[in-house]
């Protein structure tokens, strides 16, 4: 990612897979009020949400790092406190995004 | 800011925050970037929660553990901080896509996200109380 441009854009692609998990993962909360454990394994181990969520959290790591750039460099300007915020969330989210990924790619459905 | 003014710079500094008027649009703007934020904090938590659901249930025994305030708290602002990013990013591909820069509408867009917001906030008390 060379500029500015590049990193706006890319912004916007990954924003796109991003709602299309996490709206849909809004309204199972919103429509689910007693959700037990099982509700929520169905619907998240479900083929289609392990797609649009695997998706989503390759999308989030790369949406997320620019944008705590873009907020860091906005108001963090003491060059080593602006490193040490921008490595700590590089680091929760690489490592989420990580986590998200294997846990949605290996488990089974859990349900017998 | 302060800290990085050269001595040639004499603008005057003025950083009272409540006496700054702040526009719609800009609350729109700020909210967006404190809603990134706080999810991105809220992250680990929830990718926790995944691994109770997928793996261990034990682990969510563990969470409902703490105290039932601090529960409906924390899932109360992990819902409005997601649906506000979402509606203000809506919001900005809207106007990114359409072309669509002058004032008047995004004044507008900006009443229109922080409704329906509000509207989810208010559902989302109602959905926590059930």
């Amino acid at each position: 990612m060379d500029n500015g441009v590049d990193a706006w854009l890319v912004q916007r692609v990954t924003s796109l897979f991003l709602v299309s998990y996490f709206l849909p993962v809004l309204i199972f909360w919103a429509i689910t009020p007693v959700a037990l454990v099982d509700h929520w394994r169905l619907f998240l181990l479900s083929s289609e949400m392990r797609v649009l969520g695997g998706m989503a959290s390759v999308a989030l790591l790369i949406h997320a790092c620019i944008g705590i750039w873009v907020v860091a460099t906005d108001y963090i300007h003491i060059d080593f406190y602006q490193q040490a915020a921008l490595s700590f969330f590089y680091l929760i989210t690489t490592v989420s995004s990580a986590v998200m990924l294997v846990l949605l790619w290996s488990s089974g459905t859990g349900l017998g | 800011m302060v800290l990085l003014k050269k001595n040639h710079d004499v603008r005057p500094v003025f950083l009272n925050l409540f006496k700054i008027h702040l526009p719609v649009t800009a609350l729109t703007s700020i909210l967006h970037r404190i809603t990134g934020v706080v999810m991105m904090l809220a992250l680990p938590i929830l990718i926790l929660l995944l691994y109770g659901v997928a793996y261990d249930a034990s682990m969510l025994r563990v969470v409902s553990a703490l105290p039932q305030w601090l529960l409906l708290v924390s899932e109360f602002g992990v819902v409005v901080a997601f649906m506000y990013h979402i509606l203000a990013g809506l919001r900005h591909l809207f106007h990114d896509f359409t072309g669509s820069h002058s004032l008047g509408s995004t004044v507008i867009s900006s009443w229109v996200v922080l409704s329906l917001w509000l509207v989810w906030c208010f559902f989302a008390i109602i959905r926590l109380m059930i």
